[in-house]
């Protein structure tokens, strides 16, 4: 599919596209950058070159236990959300139910509602049945917004697994156990990883949900980020920030390893 | 994806035991022989956390709320009424459809640049541009939201002023920030892969060889793009602009931190009414206004991809 | 094609670590036993307390504390949708918040007799028969970037071409936008500030004109840092004490106070009714009227203290209301806050909709 773009036009293409793509950057370069300015607050052009905020933030009791709780939080959201969808995700694509398209688009829909309309509908569920640990409730919120996600990858990989080479291995005297670990499983791993990725990654960024939900026990880091953005003027948010974006860029730099960002995004 | 599957059956796995084996051969049974059940965790877990909340959430906006914020009984339509009648909301509720209108069309029209040249593009370029692409998705959008604070930022110290500035095409800085404007360009930044992905999705479907056939009969870029292009890749468009309609209206974050007040949006309403003025039916009221929007620019597209797909059977 | 190195056994260890770090972190909380939860501003002031005196306080009485930030009208939404099964012992509010919360029964008496420094506290910051105490006082007015513009005379030049989308409001959600109606009510009727509270409707109209100027309505304390950096020229109603600690940096920000008047911006205290852990809530109330608190915030924030015999070195005294005697001398008026209160929710809303759209 490379090599049909020629002529002024194919020019025209690449010089948008790199438009855009200095427009997708231009934030997140500019934030890097500021983030190591030394001036009392931030502007443009930075004035000198300092670490000094990555030590402050980083001595920040406040922000390094936000960027645990949210870890934790994304790993328990990704572990609920693959143990809930995809039984769920073999169920639709396997099962010989009636209504399973309707079913499909049931576990899909969280996707489509508003999130931050979720959380608010959270928030009223446990406050009137008075559930008051704030991590559970969170860690639920969060895997409704995040099992589509698992339902949409796994069960694109799902139905591409082909059925000859599965009626393949029970011929040669597979057991089924066997056939589902070595043939059904490395043709589905991809879209679980992906799925989990996904899962992780909507997790530990979200902010509609969590400003609902979290307290000042239980806060994860999108949440101290909007609130240092409010009270906090000088660059060391920016830092933050930073170290948001590092980590963001190592969870791509996995997905691309273990499955390949293209192939990830089809799903 | 079966290059990769057999790759990693090659690996040892550790010899089975015999409780292992049975306890495989009843999970295999469940897993392959009869797995209609296994859809069950999910759908309740989904039903008492997602649909019954969300249900409840919406039955609150016909509800009344007594003076120690206890909510029941009569039901009352008045709090829609409200909102139609104070032109506040309905302004909101303008600005909103206007701001994700507005948004999905630009980021349509930027994004079929960027999806040819990632289907049709030499590889490296399209590996950069997909990396480019999604690794935003990322980052949170009260990061993406704050570089724009920095950007977008009103007086010579924001970046694009001060660029404008020495560049002498201004001479006074530009108000940017908080304006309906910059929610556009946010929103545009942190949807923008929502549009080009089911774009690059679509084209990658279209036979490139009819585009060929196409110029071969002499027929000008712009011509065989109208003709050929866009119809065929009509699904993924539909698709890409029922997802940022549906987001950019749904937003809270990118109006709270870089828009004005002439650019709230109905998700701010709703925050500020259970959290300052803490009036649960109102707050419900407007919820549900948003969700109706949502719902119903789904259900839109989904007629027009589904009208679409009968036509072509009908052919 | 990528390649793939996600195999079935690091998949199960993953899986496994990932499990048992899960449900440590699920059940470490447990671990601490006495956990006090208090509101604070969510402001620079906030910050400090829990940086100054937080640390020390869990130390001296072996216990967690957890703050909460917000401002009076979230604070109180917070205490409300607790009511039941109150999570908070100690909630802060301005003084417009403390008849709001005790009419609703949200808060409690304090008891004098178990907080031994509200014997200090002058009698005028005891709110609504000892339910409230005010622990910080501001001054608030406008504030201006001093290389930018000269000090406001009047509240009326806010009003004028000059300062079109130059001017930062404060949000409708805080209690200074209530001023800053008073304010656009005495510019209507030309009445002083006690008499233009209660003539709000001739307010609205001329508060409307002001909308040309705003630049943006903020609710971030940080966002007065526009004004410095020149994004804006002038910003307000604002407390002092958002803004002199600012000012004693060298940074260009400054208070100024038109002829019209000036207001009181004071931070309090309430205790929360059914309080879980009631004597560390009762002892965090002392803390934070202790003289040595009181100090520390006052030199840090520059708000006055609301305790007798704090002395102060000159450069910080000039910026306080503080002692009493000056107080009364810069005149500053407090709205009636029982006339305001049943009006605020519809404020809230004329304010949006007076600059949305």
């Amino acid at each position: 599919m490379s090599g049909k773009l020629t002529g002024t036009s194919a020019v025209m293409l690449y010089l948008i596209t790199a438009g855009m793509m200095a427009f997708v950057l231009c934030p997140i370069v500019l934030i890097v950058i500021i983030s190591f300015s030394d001036g009392y607050f931030v502007s443009f052009p930075p004035t000198g070159f300092t670490t000094s905020w990555y030590v402050s933030v980083f001595q920040n009791a406040e922000f390094t236990g936000a960027l645990l709780f949210s870890f934790v939080l994304a790993v328990g959201t990704t572990l609920l959300s693959l143990l809930l969808g995809v039984p769920a995700a073999f169920a639709i694509v396997r099962g010989n139910f009636p209504g399973r398209a309707l079913c499909k688009g049931l576990l899909l829909s969280p996707l489509i509602f508003p999130v931050l309309i979720t959380g608010l509908a959270l928030l009223q569920l446990f406050s009137s049945y008075g559930w008051s640990t704030v991590k559970l409730n969170l860690l639920i919120a969060h895997t409704v917004v995040t099992s589509p996600y698992v339902i949409r990858t796994v069960l694109t990989s799902l139905e591409l697994v082909n059925p000859a080479l599965e009626e393949a291995a029970r011929t040669l005297g597979a057991t089924r156990w066997q056939t589902f670990r070595r043939v059904i499983f490395p043709q589905i791993a991809p879209g679980i990883a992906s799925g989990a990725i996904f899962c992780f990654m909507v997790s530990f960024d979200n902010y509609p949900v969590s400003m609902w939900l979290a307290d000042s026990a239980n806060t994860p880091v999108p949440v101290v980020l909007y609130r240092q953005i409010g009270t906090v003027f000088d660059p060391s948010v920016a830092t933050m920030s930073s170290i948001i974006i590092g980590l963001s860029a190592v969870v791509v730099l996995a997905l691309d390893r273990m499955v390949g960002l293209r192939r990830a995004m089809a799903m | 994806m079966k290059v990769a599957g057999s790759e990693t059956d090659k690996l040892p796995g550790p010899p089975g035991t015999g409780a292992g084996d049975a306890l495989g051969g009843w999970l295999h049974r469940q897993v392959v022989g009869s797995p209609n059940w296994m859809i069950l965790p999910l759908l309740v877990f989904l039903a008492v956390f997602f649909f019954m909340p969300a249900i409840k959430l919406m039955l609150f906006s016909v509800m009344t709320q007594d003076p120690q914020g206890r909510i029941g009984t009569p039901l009352t339509l008045a709090h829609y009424v409200r909102f139609f009648q104070v032109p506040l909301y309905t302004d909101v509720l303008w600005t909103t459809i206007r701001i994700s209108i507005i948004t999905s069309v630009i980021a349509a029209i930027l994004a079929y640049p960027v999806a040819i040249v990632l289907v049709r593009g030499n590889i490296m370029v399209t590996r950069i541009v997909t990396l480019i692409i999604i690794a935003p998705l990322a980052v949170s959008v009260v990061v993406r939201a704050y570089g724009w604070q920095l950007i977008l930022g009103n007086g010579p110290t924001g970046l694009l002023n001060y660029v404008l500035l020495h560049l002498g095409l201004i001479s006074e800085p530009l108000a940017l920030l908080f304006s309906p404007v910059a929610v556009v360009v946010g929103s545009l930044h942190i949807f923008f892969p929502m549009m080009v992905l089911p774009l690059a999705s679509a084209l990658g479907k279209i036979d490139p060889n009819l585009e060929q056939a196409g110029r071969t009969l002499g027929a000008p870029a712009w011509k065989v793009f109208l003709r050929i292009t866009l119809p065929l890749s009509m699904p993924g468009l539909v698709a890409g602009v029922t997802l940022v309609f549906s987001l950019s209206a749904g937003a809270y974050v990118i109006p709270a931190l870089i828009g004005g007040p002439s650019s709230q949006m109905l998700g701010n309403m709703v925050e500020q009414q259970i959290i300052a003025v803490y009036d649960w039916p109102f707050g419900a009221t407007i919820a549900t206004i948003l969700v109706l929007i949502v719902l119903a620019i789904n259900a839109l597209s989904m007629r027009l991809m589904g009208g679409r797909r009968i036509r072509e059977n009908q052919k | 094609m990528t390649k793939l190195i996600l195999n079935r056994r690091r998949f199960l260890h993953a899986s496994a670590a990932a499990t048992l770090a899960t449900l440590y972190f699920y059940t470490a909380a447990s671990a601490q036993d006495r956990v006090l939860q208090v509101g604070v501003y969510n402001s620079a002031q906030g910050g400090l307390i829990k940086k100054e005196v937080l640390p020390a306080f869990e130390k001296e009485f072996g216990c967690k504390v957890l703050t909460t930030e917000g401002a009076t009208l979230a604070n109180i939404a917070s205490l409300r949708a607790t009511r039941d099964n109150p999570v908070y012992s100690v909630m802060s509010m301005d003084d417009v918040g403390f008849p709001q919360a005790k009419g609703e029964g949200l808060i409690e008496e304090l008891p004098m007799d178990e907080i031994p420094n509200l014997a200090n506290v002058y009698p005028r910051y005891l709110f609504e028969e000892n339910y409230g105490v005010g622990f910080a006082v501001s001054i608030a007015g406008l504030f201006i970037n001093p290389q930018m513009s000269k000090p406001i005379e009047s509240y009326a030049e806010i009003f004028e071409p000059k300062y079109a989308r130059k001017m930062m409001l404060n949000t409708p959600k805080n209690t200074q936008s209530v001023l800053m109606l008073i304010v656009a009510s005495a510019l209507a009727t030309g009445k002083s500030l006690q008499e233009a509270q209660y003539m709000t409707d001739e307010g609205w109209t001329r508060l409307a004109d002001l909308k040309p100027n705003v630049l943006t309505i903020y609710d971030g304390e940080a966002q007065v840092m526009m004004v410095a950096q020149g994004q804006a020229t002038v910003g307000g109603i604002e407390y002092s004490k958002a803004i002199y600690p600012h000012t004693r940096k060298g940074i260009p920000l400054d208070m100024t106070y038109p002829k019209e008047g000036a207001f009181t911006g004071i931070n309090g205290i309430a205790l929360v009714k059914g309080a879980p852990q009631r004597e560390l809530g009762l002892a965090w109330i002392d803390r934070l009227l202790s003289p040595e608190v009181q100090k520390m915030l006052a030199e840090a924030t520059l708000s006055a203290p609301t305790v007798k015999g704090v002395e102060f070195s000159d450069d910080s005294l000039k910026y306080l209301a503080y002692p009493e005697a000056r107080m009364d001398e810069l005149n500053l008026f407090t709205p009636d806050w029982n006339y305001i209160i049943p009006r605020r929710a519809e404020w809230l809303e004329k304010y949006n909709q007076t600059f949305a759209g």
